[in-house]
């Protein structure tokens, strides 16, 4: 059951209409079968997952609270850890290492025989398990005091909103909002209204009219020339964007209508100036639970310069393979990881500090960022790393003056979302449209709302990142 | 109820609110309903169901043909997998998106008449027709637009089918005012009667296009009557001493595994059935290794795109020749 499918909508509304009449304890009860039944919609059977993860996070945060020796708080921690990343390992990443061992076995003459498990990745399981574990990890640092209430943590695992492709919550941000009566305020309704229109926009307009430009290109790199391919990767770079940030405004939108608010996980990111404020702008959730979990505890900053990069690549490493089974996540991952240290080397670490703020140097720093972004796309979208040469030969020494109709769906579509966002960046405000005076946001509403029935279409595109 | 959320919203009951709030919620509300009916009725209006408009021209040409040798019958399997021009001689493709065999049964009992001289019937093998009720979904003008009728009229009937039946939906159509759409519309091309061809690849899987067939086969009360359908229109074409063949399109990967066994079995037996009862030839090309059938030859889970249309077409004329129903294959073989 996706965000852009009908069924969903039928869904949502049911879900709503009865929280809205039940009091706070069965609400909670009513979301969590809610969420349960959601999840279990793709497959049911998956469902046993989440429930082992909260029994096993909800026994740890306990278990590690009670404890007062450090050794068995930590020895309680380990258990937490293995697993989830047991899970994870299992249904994730195992047949992908056994391919690759016996792909690289098979190369030095080596016959292995070991057997693949082949089986369906369930959806989300990246997220919810990143985000019990923050909650295990965080009680053991004794930032976080562990529930007692079972049914809020079991709703704080499975909670639907963000249930498949997040935002990657906190504990300490999602649980007391949980534990205690929301209220629902006129901002809520509004600023959730307009995060679930927009979100749709993103989602069924912006991203699944590019969607096919970008798959055209992808799938059959040697069949595209020239032009036809640089608009296929300008056409992923768009597609992603309004695929994850569009879901990440519904998630946001209909968690804010029922008083619940869920971390911002976008902001504008395709104005980032350079990588690291691109990671401070795309999948927040992630790239702050990569810096909180792994970048911190592996040293972050504190060592040497050299030990720093290698942690900024380590952490891209993992933060590329978290997305996905594949070698071209890992590139992908290592092309930011050596970004974010090149660039730490070069501006932060030898003090070529930018020189003082100038528009015109800005705005070519973001064009120029921008592409160096969609270089990062091209090594994400390939199906496999075999391709890029294909599709470079294509751009290069095929060149034709095609791809019309992708230039200009970017241009329909991409362009007024870049203007708008460009309003925002520079008024710096999180809401811009919302600040507008009434008759220009009557105006917007009722140009998203046309350009979704006139240009958009429900269940016509999966979700990018349900795969993750 | 007193702790209920609905009561402890912030907001204040409406008689209460301050005026300009009130109008600026009603004046939301307004824009937000005119939008809505307004936009669905520019797009039913000026979209008028795009796919389908445009494969009732294409039908409407097929129908037209004046002495084809080779007569197809099929759903949407034959519509984008048949390429007419590839043949050296006249052939009519008639198909129609989701049709069963009961529909299938009462075009070719129509047009029969009007082509007596083909030299064979060629009719798709397909789960889909087997399990489907087209007359429930599609209704009965459709069905008789079908039957010979002229292009207006055809057209006429879809348009009245479409404001009847589905105009409040519009919304979950996939025509749209997007740019490649509009460029497409706005784009000549070549009418082929009776085909339609694409360039997209693996638009659905194998796995969702046979997920979506099982949520509209909810039930399988027509699975009788199609059935005999099927063996009426083999009897119907034989009577007349014409061959008749039955020929199984491609699905992708995943597309059989997706599929109930309930489906699965049923379709099977029906299958071992025909190919037992040795009365009709049974052209299975869904795993036939000589067709060369890759991933990007499907325009989606269970249909194929122009390449894949190419290569089922030419392992087709291939069979023909090989069948000698129609000598002239072997010597006058074309390609478009």
């Amino acid at each position: 059951m996706y965000f852009n499918s009908v069924k969903f909508v039928f869904f949502f509304v049911a879900v709503y209409s009865g929280y809205l009449l039940l009091s706070f304890r069965l609400q909670n009860l009513l979301l969590l079968a809610a969420s349960y039944f959601f999840y279990a919609s793709w497959n049911w059977k998956f469902l046993s997952l989440i429930i082992i993860s909260t029994c096993v996070d909800y026994a740890a945060g306990l278990g590690i609270e009670r404890m007062t020796s450090q050794i068995a708080k930590r020895r309680i921690l380990m258990v937490s850890l293995i697993a989830n990343l047991g899970l994870l390992a299992v249904f994730k990443y195992y047949d992908f290492f056994i391919d690759s061992l016996l792909g690289l076995t098979g190369s030095m003459g080596i016959e292995l025989s070991v057997p693949a498990l082949r089986v369906i990745l369930p959806v989300g399981i990246s997220f919810y398990t990143f985000q019990t574990l923050s909650y295990t990890i965080d009680i053991y640092r004794g930032e976080l005091k562990a529930t007692k209430n079972f049914l809020d943590f079991a709703l704080f695992v499975a909670y639907f909103p963000q249930l498949v492709a997040g935002p990657i919550e906190r504990a300490s941000v999602l649980l007391p909002q949980l534990a205690t009566p929301r209220t629902i305020k006129q901002r809520h309704v509004e600023v959730g209204s307009w995060l679930i229109l927009s979100g749709y926009f993103f989602k069924c307009v912006l991203s699944d009219n590019l969607a096919p430009f970008a798959k055209q290109v992808f799938e059959t790199p040697d069949k595209s020339h020239g032009a036809e391919v640089l608009v296929g990767i300008y056409a992923a770079a768009f597609q992603i964007y309004g695929d994850f940030a569009g879901y990440s405004r519904i998630a946001r939108g209909i968690s804010m209508l029922m008083g619940i608010d869920l971390m911002q996980n976008f902001n504008r990111p395709y104005f980032a100036e350079n990588p690291s404020d691109f990671w401070r702008r795309w999948h927040i959730s992630l790239s702050t639970w990569l810096r909180d979990y792994l970048y911190i505890p592996l040293g972050g900053n504190r060592g040497s310069r050299w030990a720093t990069y290698r942690n900024l690549l380590l952490t891209m490493l993992l933060g590329g393979l978290w997305h996905g089974a594949a070698w071209h996540f890992v590139a992908w991952g290592a092309f930011h990881g050596i970004a974010l240290a090149v660039h730490r080397f070069l501006f932060i670490d030898h003090g070529r500090h930018p020189k003082p703020h100038n528009r015109q140097m800005q705005i070519w720093k973001i064009v120029l960022f921008f592409h160096f972004t969609c270089i990062g796309w091209l090594i994400f979208f390939v199906p496999k790393l075999g391709n890029l040469p294909i599709l470079w030969n294509q751009l290069v020494y095929s060149w034709e003056w095609n791809g019309l109709d992708g230039f200009l769906t970017i241009v329909v579509f991409g362009l007024p979302v870049l203007l708008v966002e460009w309003w925002a960046e520079r008024s710096n405000a999180t809401y811009a449209v919302l600040a507008w005076r009434p008759s220009l946001r009557l105006g917007m509403y009722a140009i998203t709302l046309a350009a979704l029935i006139l240009c958009g279409s429900l269940e016509s595109e999966e979700f990018i990142y349900f795969q993750f | 109820m007193k702790n209920s959320s609905i009561f402890n919203f912030e907001a204040v009951p409406l008689s209460q609110l301050v005026r300009h709030v009130t109008r600026w919620h009603l004046a939301v509300f307004a824009v937000c309903v005119a939008t809505v009916a307004v936009a669905s009725e520019v797009k039913s209006r000026w979209l008028d169901f795009y796919e389908p408009a445009q494969e009732m021209h294409y039908q409407s040409l097929a129908m037209q043909a004046k002495d084809p040798r080779l007569f197809f019958l099929g759903s949407s399997h034959f519509m984008v997998g048949v390429d007419p021009r590839m043949f050296p001689f006249e052939v009519v493709n008639l198909n129609h998106q989701g049709l069963d065999y009961r529909l299938m049964n009462l075009i070719l009992q129509k047009n029969l008449a009007r082509w007596p001289d083909v030299d064979a019937v060629i009719i798709e093998l397909d789960p889909y027709p087997l399990f489907a009720d087209t007359v429930a979904t599609f209704g009965t003008n459709v069905t008789l637009g079908r039957l010979g009728l002229d292009a207006d009229e055809y057209t006429k009937s879809i348009k009245s089918w479409c404001s009847h039946k589905l105009s409040c939906l519009t919304v979950f159509q996939s025509p749209s005012f997007s740019p490649r759409s509009m460029l497409e519309r706005m784009t000549p091309t070549s009418v082929v009667p009776g085909f339609v061809s694409s360039d997209l690849v693996m638009q659905q899987t194998g796995e969702q296009r046979a997920k979506f067939h099982m949520n509209l086969l909810k039930n399988f009360n027509t699975f009788g009557e199609n059935h005999a359908a099927l063996n009426e229109m083999i009897h119907a074409v034989q009577q007349k001493g014409i061959p008749c063949y039955l020929v199984v399109t491609p699905h992708a990967e995943g597309y059989w595994d997706a599929l109930s066994q309930d489906v699965r079995e049923r379709y099977r037996d029906v299958k071992q059935d025909l190919i037992a009862g040795g009365k009709v030839q049974v052209w299975d090309l869904d795993q036939d290794p000589a067709l060369q059938i890759q991933t990007h030859d499907f325009r989606d889970g269970d249909h194929l795109n122009k390449s894949g249309a190419q290569k089922l077409t030419a392992s087709i004329i291939r069979r023909v020749e090989d069948s000698g129903v129609c000598p002239e294959v072997r010597t006058a073989r074309r390609t478009p």
